[in-house]
C-alpha cells in the first residue's frame, strides 16, 4: 500500500476536486469526479415487461454502441464513426462527429494501405493529377520518401480530417482506394465505442479517441491511435488501450504506455484506483505503472465489468457467454449466462449486471441470482448498452432503444397538445416562401426572344436655328427657323460573343452552389437561369423533406405517450414545441398564423 | 455550503477574451465610466453608455447584451471582450414543488416566446422575407424603366465669303493681284434639346439583374434557416437547462457552476443573434 501511495504521488495525480478551484479557471471536465446525481432518484428495477422502445436517430441503420448521461442525454454511434447526440433522451437527434473511412484507411496497420492512402490523400488535398503515379512507382524509394512526406503531412490532414470529414468518404468511395482498405467487405479496425465519464463524451474509433465537453459541444482528438477501451477510476486517472496495448495517466493529455502491456486491449474498468484490462494475454489488473496479469485468467474476454461489493465479482464477457470469478482462480458460469455473442457489460446504480449479448438484454439481480431478461420489443441482437440512473440505452439490429418502464398513454396525456394544420398546408407555405416561388425564366423559347427582341424607344428633338447675314450692298438678313420632330425607332444588335467585345453590363454572375460562373450575352444568361433553377429545385425538395420529417416526429411522440415522471412529460411538451419552433421556420411563421387564425375564429 | 436564496456565491470566471487571464482586466460588473474609457479602442461615450446600461439592469451577464447599445462598433465590443471579465453570479431559488407540466413551464412565461426571439433575430440579421420581397419588385421595374437621355446642343456657325477685285474688274482667283472684298458674312447658333427613351425589350423577358436577384433571394432563404434554426436550437437548449435547474439542481458546487456557465453561454448566443434583445426582454419582465 505504502509502495503504492508513492507511486500514485510521484505520477501527480488528480487532486480531489473542490479544492480552490472556484477561484482559478475551470478545470477541464475530465478531471471532475464522477457526475453525481442531480436528485434524488429511486434506482429503477429492470423488470422484464418494460417495453423497449426504438428512439435513436430516425432513418439511420448501422448503430453499434451507445453512450448514456445522467440528465437522460444519450450518444449513438454508427458503425462508421458517426456520431449522433440527444440532449432530452432521444427526442430529438444531431449529428455531432463526421464519419471516419479516410482516417480508417490512414491508421491501418498495412503499411502499404497507409503510404498509399497517405498519399492519395495527399493528392486529394493538393489537386494534384490523380493519374500522376507520383511517388508510387518507385518501389524502393517509396519508404523514405514517404516517411519524409508523411512528417510533412500531419498538419495538412490533420486540417483535412477537420474541415473535409464526409467528403474524404465520397471521394475515397468514387475514387476506388476505398476498396483498397477494405478486408472482406468490412470496415478496417475495430467498431467504435462511445463513453461518457463526468462532463465528457469520448468516442473511440479507428482515428483516435474523441473528446466532447457539453461547454463547447466541440470535438477534439486526444488520442491518435484506434482506441477500443476507455476508463476512468474514482480517482480521476485515466487508462486507455487499443489494438497496440495499454496507456494510463492523470489526464488524457497526459498518457504513458504502460511497460509489458503492448498487446490488444479489449475493454477497461474501473475498481476503485485499480483498472482491469481485457487482453489477448489474459486479464491485466494494475494502475499508473503498476500492472501485473492476474493469474489464472488465460481466457481471452472482450468484455469486463466488476460488481461491487463484498459480494462483488469480475465478470468476463466472451462469445459464449459470461464468465464470474471473485478471486481470480476459481470461474464459474451462473444460470443464465450462456449467453451469444457478449458485446457490452455495465452496471448500474444497485450494483447489478447489465449484459447486452445476441440474445438481447439481461441483468444479474445478486451474487446468486440468476440472469434474467429485460423488458420486451427489441428487434436483433444488442451490440451496444449503457445505464446512467433510470436510463438505460441498448442498440440492437443497428437501431438504438430505450427501455420505458411506464408509460401514460396518448388519450391520458397531460398536456394538450395544439393541433397542426393538414401537412399539404404546411408543404405549400414552405414552397410558396418568398425567394422560393421566383423562377428565372428558361428555355430555348425565352432564349431566342431575348436574342430577337429589339431595343425600342421614342426620340423627340427640338431645334432653333438663328442666322444673320450681310451682303455688300444688301444690308443685313435675318432668319429664324426652329423644327420639332419625334422620331420612333427600333436596334437590333447582334449578341457580342468575344472578349473584346464584351459589355460589362452584359455579365452574368451566377452561382450554382459553390461555384461562381460567368455568363456573356443573353444566351448563357439561359444558362444561369438554368443554373438557379436547379438550385431552387433542390431547396424545395430539401424543404418538403424536412417538413414531412418533423410532422413525422412529432406524430411518432404524440403516439408514443408521456412518461409518468415530470420531467420526461417536460422534456417531451419541450420537445413538441421545439418541432413546432421548427416548422415556422420553413414556412415563415405560417403556423404561428395559423392557429392565431383558428383562435381569432377565422380559420386556417 | 448552505445556499442562501438570491445571490449565494459570485464565481470569478474568465466569460470572454483570450485563454489566458490577464489580472489587469476589468470587471465589467464593476468597472467606472472612466476605467472603461481608459481602455484602447473605448471612448467616453460607449464607456457611459456602458455603465448606464449596467446600471438600468443591476449587472451584466455577457458582453453580448451591449448589442442594444445603439452605434456599438464591432470593434469596440472587441476592445471591450479583450479588457474586461464578467463574472458569474450563481442564485439558488426558493424550494417549489410542481406537479403538472404546466406549473414548470409557467416558471419561464415572463421569458419571451420563440416565435419573438425568430422575429429578432430575422432583424437582426436583414434576412426578413420583406426585405427580399423589396430586391424582387425592384428588380422587375427596374426592366420596365427605360434608358433616358437627355442632350442640348448649340452649335455655332459662321461664314464670310470674298470676291477679289482688280483695277479691271472682279477676279476669279486670288493670285491675279486682286484685292479681296467681303462680300457676304453670315453668323448663325442652332440649338438643339433631344430627349430619348429607349426600352431593352430582352430584358423584360430576362435581365441579369432579375436572375441576380433571385439568385440572392434564394441565398437569403437559406440564410433565415441557418439563423432563425441556430436560434431556435439554442432557445431549446437553454430552457431544456433551465427545466433540469429547476426539477433535478446540482448538488455539488462545481455542478452548479457548470449549468450556470451553460446558460449564461446560451444567453450570450442567444444576445448574439438578436443585437442583444433577448437579456434586453430579460430585463422588462422579471421572473416570478
Amino acid at each position: 500500500m505504502a509502495g503504492r501511495a508513492m507511486v500514485l504521488w510521484a505520477l501527480g495525480w488528480v487532486l480531489a476536486p473542490g479544492s480552490a478551484r472556484a477561484q482559478d479557471a475551470l478545470p477541464p471536465a475530465e478531471d471532475a469526479v464522477e457526475e453525481p446525481a442531480s436528485a434524488p432518484m429511486e434506482a429503477p428495477s429492470w423488470s422484464p415487461t418494460g417495453r423497449w422502445t426504438a428512439s435513436g436517430p430516425r432513418g439511420v441503420e448501422e448503430l453499434v454502441d451507445v453512450a448514456v448521461a445522467a440528465d437522460g442525454g444519450v450518444l449513438v454511434l454508427r458503425r462508421d464513426g458517426t456520431a449522433w447526440a440527444s440532449p432530452d433522451g432521444g427526442l430529438g437527434w444531431q449529428e455531432v462527429l463526421g464519419a471516419t473511412w479516410g482516417q480508417a484507411a490512414i491508421t491501418s496497420d498495412d503499411e502499404a494501405i497507409r503510404l498509399d492512402a497517405e498519399v492519395r490523400l495527399r493528392e486529394l488535398l493538393d489537386g494534384l493529377d490523380l493519374d500522376d503515379p507520383g511517388i508510387l512507382e518507385d518501389p524502393d524509394g517509396d519508404a523514405l520518401q514517404a516517411e519524409q512526406e508523411l512528417d510533412d503531412l500531419d498538419q495538412a490532414l490533420e486540417e483535412a480530417r477537420e474541415a473535409v470529414g464526409q467528403r474524404l468518404q465520397a471521394d475515397a468511395l468514387q475514387s476506388g482506394f476505398f476498396g483498397q482498405v477494405q478486408d472482406g467487405g468490412e470496415p478496417m479496425g475495430p467498431p467504435p465505442r462511445a463513453w461518457r465519464f463526468g462532463g465528457a463524451w469520448l468516442v473511440g474509433r479507428a482515428d483516435g479517441l474523441w473528446r466532447a465537453t457539453e461547454a463547447t459541444g466541440s470535438w477534439v482528438r486526444v488520442v491518435e491511435r484506434p482506441v477500443t477501451a476507455v476508463v476512468r477510476t474514482a480517482g480521476g486517472a485515466w487508462a486507455v488501450g487499443g489494438p497496440w496495448g495499454l496507456s494510463a495517466g492523470a489526464s488524457l493529455d497526459g498518457l504513458r504506455e504502460v511497460p509489458g502491456a503492448e498487446v490488444p486491449v479489449h475493454d477497461l474498468v474501473a475498481d476503485g484506483e485499480e483498472v482491469w484490462a481485457a487482453t489477448d494475454a489474459g486479464v491485466l489488473r494494475g494502475q499508473g505503472d503498476d500492472w501485473a496479469t492476474v493469474p489464472g485468467v488465460v481466457r481471452v474476454a472482450r468484455r469486463l465489468a466488476r460488481t461491487p461489493g463484498p459480494e462483488g465479482a469480475l465478470w468476463l464477457g466472451e462469445a459464449t457467454g459470461l464468465v464470474r470469478t471473485r478471486d481470480g482462480l476459481r470461474f464459474d458460469r451462473p444460470p443464465g449466462s450462456a449467453l451469444a455473442g457478449v458485446e457490452a457489460l455495465r452496471v448500474d446504480e444497485r450494483g447489478r449486471l447489465l449484459v447486452a449479448s445476441a440474445d438481447g438484454v439481461t441483468h444479474g439481480g445478486g451474487p446468486d441470482a440468476e440472469l434474467a431478461p429485460v423488458g420486451e420489443g427489441l428487434e436483433g441482437g444488442a451490440t451496444g448498452l449503457d445505464v446512467a440512473g433510470a436510463h438505460l440505452w441498448v442498440v440492437a439490429g443497428g437501431r438504438a432503444f430505450r427501455l420505458r418502464a411506464e408509460v401514460v398513454p396518448a388519450e391520458q396525456a397531460s398536456v394538450e397538445v395544439p393541433e397542426l394544420p393538414p401537412v399539404e398546408l404546411l408543404v405549400h407555405a414552405g414552397l410558396s416562401r418568398v425567394g422560393l416561388r421566383e423562377r428565372a425564366p428558361g428555355g430555348s423559347g425565352v432564349t431566342a426572344a431575348t436574342w430577337l427582341l429589339p431595343q425600342v424607344g421614342v426620340e423627340a428633338r427640338w431645334a432653333r436655328g438663328d442666322d444673320r447675314g450681310s451682303r455688300l450692298g444688301g444690308g443685313l438678313a435675318e432668319d429664324l427657323a426652329g423644327r420639332a420632330t419625334l422620331y420612333l425607332f427600333a436596334t437590333w444588335t447582334p449578341p457580342a460573343r468575344t472578349a473584346a467585345a464584351l459589355d460589362p453590363e452584359e455579365l452574368v454572375l451566377a452561382q450554382d452552389g459553390d461555384t461562381t460562373q460567368v455568363f456573356v450575352g443573353p444566351f448563357e444568361q439561359g444558362v444561369a437561369a438554368r443554373s438557379g433553377a436547379r438550385r431552387v429545385a433542390d431547396h424545395r425538395r430539401d424543404t418538403t423533406q424536412r417538413i414531412g420529417q418533423l410532422v413525422s416526429d412529432r406524430l411518432l411522440l404524440l403516439q408514443e405517450g408521456e412518461g409518468r415522471a415530470l420531467p420526461d412529460r417536460v422534456r417531451r411538451a419541450l420537445r413538441l414545441a421545439e418541432i413546432d419552433a421548427w416548422l415556422d421556420v420553413l414556412t415563415d411563421g405560417a403556423l404561428t398564423r395559423y392557429r392565431a387564425g383558428r383562435a381569432a375564429g377565422g380559420g386556417g | 455550503m448552505t445556499m442562501a436564496r438570491g445571490v449565494a456565491l459570485s464565481a470569478w470566471l474568465l466569460l470572454a477574451g483570450a485563454a489566458e487571464a490577464a489580472d489587469d482586466r476589468l470587471l465589467l460588473n464593476q468597472a467606472t465610466s472612466e476605467q472603461l474609457a481608459a481602455l484602447p479602442g473605448v471612448d467616453a461615450t460607449t464607456a457611459q453608455a456602458v455603465v448606464a446600461l449596467r446600471t438600468a439592469r443591476g449587472r451584466l451577464g455577457s458582453l453580448e447584451e451591449l448589442r442594444v447599445l445603439p452605434g456599438l462598433a464591432d470593434e469596440t465590443l472587441g476592445a471591450l471582450r479583450e479588457g474586461t471579465w464578467v463574472d458569474l453570479e450563481l442564485t439558488a431559488s426558493a424550494t417549489r414543488t410542481f406537479e403538472t407540466v404546466d406549473d414548470v413551464l409557467a416558471a419561464f412565461a415572463h421569458e419571451p416566446a420563440v416565435s419573438e426571439v425568430q422575429r429578432w433575430a430575422s432583424a437582426y440579421a436583414q434576412v426578413r422575407p420583406e426585405t427580399v420581397q423589396r430586391w424582387l419588385a425592384a428588380s422587375r421595374g427596374f426592366a420596365a424603366l427605360p434608358q433616358v437621355r437627355f442632350e442640348y446642343r448649340v452649335a455655332d456657325d459662321y461664314g464670310n465669303d470674298f470676291e477679289y477685285f482688280t483695277p479691271t474688274g472682279p477676279v476669279s482667283t486670288s493670285q491675279d493681284d486682286g484685292v479681296a472684298v467681303q462680300t457676304d458674312a453670315d453668323v448663325g447658333q442652332t440649338r438643339t434639346i433631344l430627349v430619348r427613351a429607349a426600352w431593352d425589350l430582352d430584358k423584360l423577358v430576362m435581365s441579369s439583374e432579375q436572375i441576380r436577384v433571385i439568385n440572392e433571394a434564394q441565398d437569403v432563404v437559406k440564410l433565415r434557416e441557418k439563423v432563425l434554426g441556430e436560434v431556435t436550437r439554442l432557445y431549446f437548449e437553454r430552457r431544456r437547462l433551465q427545466v433540469d435547474v429547476l426539477l433535478a439542481p446540482k448538488r455539488d458546487l462545481m455542478g452548479q457552476v457548470r449549468d450556470e456557465l451553460r446558460l449564461a453561454e446560451l444567453t450570450a448566443s442567444l444576445d448574439a443573434y438578436t443585437g442583444g434583445r433577448f437579456s434586453e426582454s430579460l430585463q422588462a419582465a422579471p421572473a416570478r
